[in-house]
């Protein structure tokens, strides 16, 4: 492989690692987050939001969902409009 | 007890499942058929393949179930199965499609041309396959057994057969398009079933809540520690599981597999959400009734629907169970027809190979049905959770540094391996034993594994030759691929 082709893969990697790991770390965190605030904030967590429904319980069955969702959204469009520039 | 409803539905999706396999079986005379289905899947098939493959006996029956016997803490289990998918997608959903290859042995061992390393990922395949296999026919047996009356083993046998002999007569053509219609039934019958149980409270999802306030809190089952280490091992997890990971071999590309996840967290992630409502609706209106957490939904359906809504849930739940063994065969086979035989048999014709691969769907057959035999009584989201701290520590690290780290090297991903799978198996049998407590290994065995390939690369020194051409491959848009090849 040619030093250039060389370069440019190194880069494009290093690109690519950046975007997938900072979105990665940032749904680990907002999905490990929520047993341990379970654990060292359960006062809050267990506040009702509406009628019987509290923070943890909206932040389990909805929350996670539409980050998880929005996330994916956006990395595959954002990734599909880079490959089409490259 | 009996049910006619429910045996004539599960005759449909039995006589559907032999006529889809019988109709596929032109598209099993080479291996690029038998394993990947000629790479012709569209995006949106293989997301509702990818889904049904996915949402087995585990989570169509043990998350609902594990709802209505712990509260929130069976909730962990919906979260983690869907989350582990963002993973997938982020880190080597598109990588693993344009490496094109049949099973993830071929994917490690083209990375580090390393044959241990080819033996290694065949065993954990093997390995992950049977964790997961086991509770799918435990499921199978006891579903049939309890709701339609037939003996256990008889059910056991049934499921196996069937599995087999559609994986046999249309390899993964036939399994996909098999899946495809399971997840639609799945995913209908848990929508029916959790509408059904709403309405009981007049639509109201905090009526429901008000009904079994102190199952909405964590803590009745896992502890801090628990909870935490099963989350990290199912979201890691799914990013090794080889009957998933192969399923993006289908692809036709990497931009198609990347938008095949996306349609597959939609579809799961509206499956997921809908498991909490079922489980508490059952504790609320069932109370201790089931006398087994994998019989919630069955007896909740029959509740709030009678005799036809049970059929359509047994129905759902014995495709999830086809859907989930068939692809898990196709993956067995894989390591032993193709990785192993291959090896053994270098230059075999591709006939052979097919063969080969018939021969071997077979025996996976019989295994998965003795196993389902021998593990009668197991819990089966709890089994599923175990196989998915295996898959998190075998493959999981092996992958990411493969796929991100150009100083990998051979030494340093077997090292890795090796750790991975060893560690998670002799910590899983050690807290079985109850020499500790921590049901979920991956929290120590994941991070164990990624340091040992990095020290071992680092003092090891020799990457693959071709580690850069490699990356390439992997990594760069088809675009790219194409205007090289011209």
């Amino acid at each position: 492989m040619s030093s250039s082709k060389e370069k440019a893969t190194e880069k494009y990697v290093a690109r690519e690692f950046r975007k997938s790991f900072s979105l990665g770390l940032f749904f680990l965190v907002v999905t490990l987050i929520l047993p341990v605030l379970n654990q060292f904030a359960g006062g809050f967590m267990a506040r009702k939001l509406f009628g019987e429904i509290s923070v943890t319980y909206m932040y389990s069955v909805l929350f996670i969902y539409i980050v998880a969702w929005v996330i994916t959204i956006y990395y595959v469009l954002r990734t599909d409009r880079e490959e089409e520039e490259h | 007890m009996q049910q006619p409803i429910a045996t004539a539905l599960v005759g449909v999706v039995v006589a559907i499942s032999v006529t889809v396999a019988f109709l596929s079986r032109k598209f099993t005379r080479s291996t690029s058929e038998f394993y990947v289905a000629g790479r012709g899947i569209s995006a949106i098939q293989n997301a509702l393949a990818l889904s049904g493959d996915y949402m087995s006996a585990a989570s169509f029956l043990g998350v609902a179930g594990l709802v209505w016997a712990y509260g929130f803490d069976g909730i962990w289990y919906a979260v983690g199965f869907f989350a582990g998918w963002l993973v997938l997608l982020l880190f080597l959903a598109s990588p693993i499609r344009r490496f094109g290859a049949y099973t993830i042995a071929d994917f490690v061992a083209g990375r580090f041309h390393s044959k241990p390393l080819r033996i290694a990922a065949m065993v954990g395949t093997l390995m992950v396959s049977l964790f997961y296999i086991v509770p799918q026919m435990v499921g199978a047996g006891e579903l049939l057994g309890l709701l339609l009356g037939w003996d256990y083993v008889f059910a056991v046998v049934i499921a196996g057969t069937l599995i087999t002999l559609y994986v046999v007569l249309g390899g993964m053509r036939a399994t996909t398009y098999n899946q495809i219609i399971q997840c639609v039934l799945l995913w209908t019958a848990m929508f029916v079933v959790m509408t059904l149980a709403l309405g009981k409270f007049n639509f109201s999802y905090s009526e429901l809540l008000g009904t079994v306030s102190e199952y909405t809190e964590p803590g009745r089952w896992l502890d801090f520690k628990n909870s935490f280490a099963l989350i990290f091992g199912l979201v890691l997890g799914t990013a090794g599981l080889p009957h998933i990971l192969i399923r993006f071999y289908t692809n036709p590309s990497g931009r198609s597999a990347r938008w095949t996840t996306v349609w597959t967290l939609l579809i799961i992630g509206t499956f997921y959400m809908m498991t909490p409502v079922v489980g508490l609706a059952a504790r609320s209106l069932l109370g201790d009734t089931p006398t087994s957490n994998n019989l919630v939904l069955p007896l909740l359906a029959q509740f709030v629907g009678g005799e036809w809504m049970i059929g359509v849930v047994i129905a759902g739940a014995f495709a999830a169970i086809l859907s989930t063994v068939a692809g898990l065969v196709i993956a067995s086979t894989g390591a032993i027809a193709h990785d192993l035989f291959t090896m053994l048999v270098p230059g075999a014709s591709d006939k052979r190979q097919v063969v080969m691969a018939k021969l071997t769907s077979v025996g996976v057959g019989i295994i998965a049905i003795l196993t389902g035999l021998l593990f009668r009584g197991y819990n089966v989201a709890f089994l599923v959770g175990l196989a998915f701290a295996i898959a998190a520590s075998t493959f999981f690290p092996v992958l990411m540094m493969g796929v991100w780290w150009k100083g990998t090297t051979e030494k340093g991903a077997l090292a890795g391996m090796i750790v991975g799978m060893v560690g998670s198996g002799v910590m899983i049998a050690t807290n079985l034993l109850n020499v500790h407590t921590l049901k979920n290994p991956s929290i120590i065995t994941v991070p164990a594994a990624f340091i040992v390939i990095y020290l071992v690369s680092k003092i090891d020194g020799k990457t693959p030759h071709d580690t850069m051409e490699f990356m390439h491959k992997v990594h760069m848009p088809e675009k790219v691929h194409k205007v090289e090849s011209k």
